[in-house]
């Protein structure tokens, strides 16, 4: 099948929204920057519920909410897509292998149309930010203007890249321009990413403001305000969790397509397409819940009054949620390994270890989905001796869950290992001690996280309950690292059967499908508590809400946004990937 | 269209699981607005006035009970902190300025780290350093009426001697 590419003149649908975004920026920071200059660093303002425009029948938070998510979502996806484009085209290239070209060309054509509809999104959130929250958004223009022009710098490189990356892979497809072709993807992922740091300044500073004293006032030192508590572990956390976004929606894109595909090619090429983007949406997972440690972490050093409202007071339940979502998604990651071990030679003879992988899997999950503080009745009290049950509450503290949660990414990585083996036999002469050192590791892997989690859980006081998370997850770190070294070493040379693509069953696209949907409720959920937690306060501990909005809304609330906000996100997602279906059917006749 | 119509509806059954179990099966808490922006809005005139207001803001405004829980383990709780501060006075490790039970609680809440409870200290620090923000901060703002009802609170609790000084007396000696 012919490498589809679009030969036609270069489209404006790219620039006008983008453009029209950074304009309408530029100038709001410009123009309250100035604004602000008149009274340099005056302290934050104290506003009045008159400082806060409203409209009839809308609601101001409402509205920012919903553009903020929508933005947030499409921005999560153009910035991920291109990582894992330059990582396959690159494989591709040392490979020589035609097909990572394809399908890293068909990841960014996807992604050229998201492109439009974030600069869309993101002018929509600027605008009614500017409407609704001028007070704020003065204030924080006050600070941050400066920062607009790299901003703005980061815009036009991205935009710029982008277009020559896209439009540019078959001129650029042969000898010294592919290595520059990779180079402009680099390019293109480095000012995206410098984009999305920027951004996150203005908002972990909201969180967690630096560079100003009690009463607001900015020190001049725009590096400190940027580098506040946040802005570094949201980085991370942001950069891993957009890939691994990325990957689960191009995932559901080729399960879609799987489901409708009309001959084998085609049902092998998506079915490979399918699996690459999981693999790449898992394996970004496996990291994120450490570098959500690290946030976490970051809230409490700043504010151990934030870090308890968001994990033990009223937000605690939404954690709960959390925890049935990603145990939802490591059951469906699991689900699609199993299904995968009949595309290999070999799979049948690893499909008796699924149950007891399940059976692990449930059980961390269930002790994930534990609660710490549960609503009682005085007689229910009563009954179990206080507000916890004396040996199942540690269960619901951090130990507990970080036991849990390390114990489903080992053998969710065991899923994988076995995976791997469905179609390659180690031949290597030690093969029988590489397994035996291998079961060693992952036995004393369980047992020391589980010891850690016993022992910091049950004996410790609550101040050091979360000293156990750095060492399991070193623990955990290790074991994948060490096993992946002794199968790399073991399969050398090995017997290798190429996978039969296609010969999966139906039902494993609806693993992909939900891995898709669960991310976006969950990015929604946890985006939402990491907002909440400011509680009425725009700038935490500077600069209060005084809006008539400024109380914090139930989880059950909060939830019927997320839903109304995935399905709106899901819908234009689905029109994007009709749109990318035309497209690629006039290209693929163009070629022909 | 059938597998489309079958990718939307799986689609909006997981969405709708979602919310379902969000909306119907956790527990409907619904954390309300904001703190009024001074609780002691009209200075209390009698002690129970004060020992009311202590005990609103120790439960809203000033988050006291956020952590100072008795099974949470975060913080100690103060059910008896008038008795354990007249202990800590005369701790041989004591290192605030306080000289009776109402200044202790004072200095507590005020400069949480003048004296931190060994063990309760911030990781690392040697228990030098109180992961407490004082109570004057802007996080939570408290005005001195407002921290007086809290301590005169804390004195009702542990059954001891109210000591503090209602507002308005003793300005004219």
């Amino acid at each position: 099948m012919p490498l589809p590419m679009n030969k036609g003149p270069i489209r404006s649908s790219l620039s006008s929204p983008a453009l029209i975004t950074l304009i309408l920026f530029l100038a709001s920071s410009a123009l309250f920057s100035s604004e602000a200059s008149g009274s340099a660093y005056a302290p934050a303002p104290i506003l009045g519920p008159g400082d806060y425009p409203s409209v009839k029948g809308l609601s101001p938070r409402l509205a920012v909410w919903l553009a903020a998510q929508m933005h947030v979502w499409f921005a999560a996806f153009v910035l991920a897509v291109p990582i894992f484009v330059v990582i396959l085209e690159f494989i591709g290239m040392v490979k020589k292998d035609a097909r990572y070209d394809r399908v890293a060309y068909e990841f960014l054509r996807i992604s050229t149309t998201a492109f439009s509809l974030t600069a869309i999104t993101g002018g929509m959130l600027l605008a009614a930010l500017i409407v609704f929250y001028p007070g704020l958004m003065k204030y924080l223009a006050s600070i941050f203007g400066p920062t607009a022009i790299f901003y703005a710098l980061f815009f036009l490189l991205e935009t710029a890249a982008l277009y020559t990356y896209y439009y540019g892979w078959k001129r650029m497809a042969e000898g010294r321009l592919k290595l520059l072709h990779l180079a402009v993807g680099l390019g293109l992922n480095i000012s995206g990413t410098g984009l999305m740091f920027v951004a996150n300044a203005w908002v972990t500073f909201m969180m967690t403001p630096s560079g100003v004293d009690a009463a607001g006032v900015f020190s001049g030192n725009l590096w400190e305000a940027v580098n506040n508590h946040l802005w570094s572990p949201m980085n991370l956390h942001r950069f891993i969790a957009n890939i691994a976004y990325g990957g689960s929606i191009v995932g559901a894109y080729a399960a879609y397509r799987f489901l409708g595909a009309s001959g084998e090619e085609e049902r092998a090429h998506y079915d490979w397409m399918g699996y690459t983007a999981s693999l790449i949406a898992i394996g970004a997972l496996l990291p994120l819940p450490f570098a959500g440690y690290w946030l976490t972490a970051e809230i409490y050093a700043f504010s151990q009054q934030m870090g308890i409202t968001l994990m033990g007071g009223v937000f605690a339940w939404l954690f709960i949620i959390q925890a049935v979502i990603i145990g939802a998604l490591f059951l469906a990651a699991n689900y699609y390994l199993w299904c995968g071990f009949g595309r290999g030679a070999y799979g049948e003879a690893y499909l008796k270890y699924v149950k007891y992988i399940a059976l692990v899997v449930a059980a961390s999950f269930l002790v994930w989905f534990t609660p710490h503080t549960l609503i009682l009745t005085p007689s229910e009290a009563r009954a179990i001796g206080g507000q916890y049950h004396p040996y199942l509450g540690p269960l619901g503290l951090m130990p507990a869950k970080n036991t849990a949660v390390n114990i489903m990414l080992l053998f969710t990585f065991l899923s994988f290992i076995l995976y791997r083996r469905a179609h390659r036999r180690p031949v290597a002469a030690w093969v029988k001690y590489g397994n035996a050192l291998q079961a060693g590791l992952f036995t004393a892997a369980v047992a020391n996280i589980s010891f850690l989690g016993v022992y910091y859980g049950y004996f410790t006081n609550t101040v050091y309950k979360v000293a156990s998370s750095v060492p399991q997850v070193a623990t955990t770190l290790f074991v994948i690292l060490a096993c992946l070294v002794i199968e790399w070493l073991m399969g050398r040379g090995g017997k290798r059967e190429d996978f039969k693509w296609g010969r999966m069953p139906e039902r494993s696209q609806y693993a992909l499908i939900l891995i898709a949907v669960s991310f976006t409720w969950l990015m929604g959920l946890m985006g939402f508590v990491r907002s909440a937690i400011r509680q009425h306060w725009h700038v935490y501990s500077v600069m209060k809400d005084a809006s008539g909005e400024a109380f914090t809304p139930s989880i059950a609330y909060a939830a019927k946004v997320v839903s109304t906000g995935t399905i709106i996100f899901l819908a234009i997602i689905v029109f994007i990937f009709w749109l990318g279906g035309m497209g690629q059917g006039k290209e693929a006749g163009k070629d022909e | 269209m059938s597998r489309f119509i079958k990718a939307a509806a799986f689609s909006l059954f997981i969405i709708g699981l979602y919310t379902f179990y969000s909306v119907f099966v956790i527990p409907p808490i619904n954390p309300g607005g904001p703190p009024s922006e001074s609780a002691a809005s009209d200075e209390p005139a009698t002690i129970e006035e004060i020992l009311a207001l202590g005990e609103e803001v120790y439960n809203g405004k000033g988050a006291c009970s956020l952590c100072h829980t008795k099974d949470g383990g975060r913080a100690p709780a103060l059910d008896d902190s008038a008795l354990v501060a007249k202990a800590r006075l005369s701790t041989p490790g004591y290192s605030g300025k306080a000289a009776d039970i109402e200044s202790y609680l004072y200095e507590s809440l005020v400069d949480p780290s003048a004296y931190v409870v060994p063990g309760y200290g911030v990781s690392g620090t040697e228990d030098r350093l109180s992961p407490m923000p004082g109570v004057r901060e802007s996080s939570i703002g408290l005005n001195e009426t407002e921290i007086l009802a809290v301590i005169a609170y804390l004195q009702s609790i542990s059954g001891v001697e109210i000591t503090v000084a209602l507002p308005g007396e003793g300005k004219g000696e």
